[in-house]
């Protein structure tokens, strides 16, 4: 099961899913040694993953990624349509792209891949599977349409720093924030 | 023979200073790093072979004692690529 479904752990771990923290990101629009150099963009996601171990969770500071739509083109392909977790696995050469644009690689193409093996596609997202508890919310694609999912996904790269007075250990932190546990 | 005497007796004896010389530098030693020989045997990797050498402790080379495989023959780039890693991020643009 992706998620902890009989009985939530009261202690906080990593990839479990958050919510009610302030994100903030420096833009920086100038050389940074100037004056005025930078804008802070403030973002208050509604849900956030964990991204600290939960051995690490203490001295008041965590790390969390907010949950982000979905790319629509991800549902091009049939095989990630049935599972977008599959995004998260090893996928077969032949399934990493949709049927009609594997069909027009050159030989020599599938050939190289699939000497490849099986392998990650996605290497900065991660997926997270749907759940009740996650919002629905609706993606458009030019082939597609417009339609609804509630997949959602972190971006290893979108990464914050939380300091909070409350972050003592996994056991003593901010245990009524977790809404969902891996 | 009094105590002073017999030590006084060994000092002068050859033989025993080098027993000295040696206890002086087992002194200086580290714990567990006590080297009795007058080699040393170093590891040499060329290409796909490693070469066991045996050298002077002045590092001049005495011989070879051993030529085995390089069992450690990845190259630093395929040492940091562990996985399969399949590159379709062009194929999956949002439009």
């Amino acid at each position: 099961m992706f998620y902890e479904v009989d009985r939530v752990e009261p202690v906080l771990r990593f990839g479990d899913i958050l919510e009610g923290f302030i994100l903030t990101t420096p833009n920086l629009v100038k050389d940074p040694t100037e004056s005025n150099c930078c804008t802070i963009d403030i973002d208050v996601p509604r849900l956030c993953v964990l991204l600290t171990p939960c051995c690490s969770v203490r001295d008041k500071i965590i790390s969390i990624s907010p949950l982000i739509e979905l790319n629509p083109s991800f549902f091009l392909n049939p095989y990630f349509t049935e599972d977008l977790t599959r995004i998260n696995r090893e996928v077969e050469a032949r399934y990493t792209l949709p049927p009609e644009r594997w069909e027009k690689l050159p030989e020599q193409e599938k050939i190289r891949r699939q000497n490849v093996g099986s392998g990650y596609v996605f290497l900065d997202q991660f997926i997270y599977e749907k759940n009740e508890h996650l919002t629905s919310y609706f993606l458009n694609n030019k082939k597609l349409g417009k339609f609804e999912t509630n997949y959602y996904m972190i971006d290893y790269r979108n990464i914050y720093k939380i300091n909070c007075e409350k972050i003592k250990s996994m056991e003593e932190s901010l245990l009524r924030l977790k809404k969902l546990g891996m | 023979m009094n105590i002073c005497a017999e030590r006084m007796h060994k000092i002068m004896d050859p033989r025993y200073l080098d027993e000295l010389k040696e206890m002086d530098i087992l002194r200086r030693q580290e714990t567990g790093n006590i080297q009795f020989s007058d080699y040393k045997i170093i590891d040499y990797p060329l290409g796909k072979y490693l070469i066991k050498i045996k050298l002077t402790l002045n590092n001049e080379f005495i011989g070879v004692i051993e030529i085995g495989l390089n069992k450690n023959f990845l190259s630093h780039k395929q040492k940091l690529s562990t996985i399969n890693h399949h590159n379709v991020e062009d194929y999956y643009l949002d439009e």
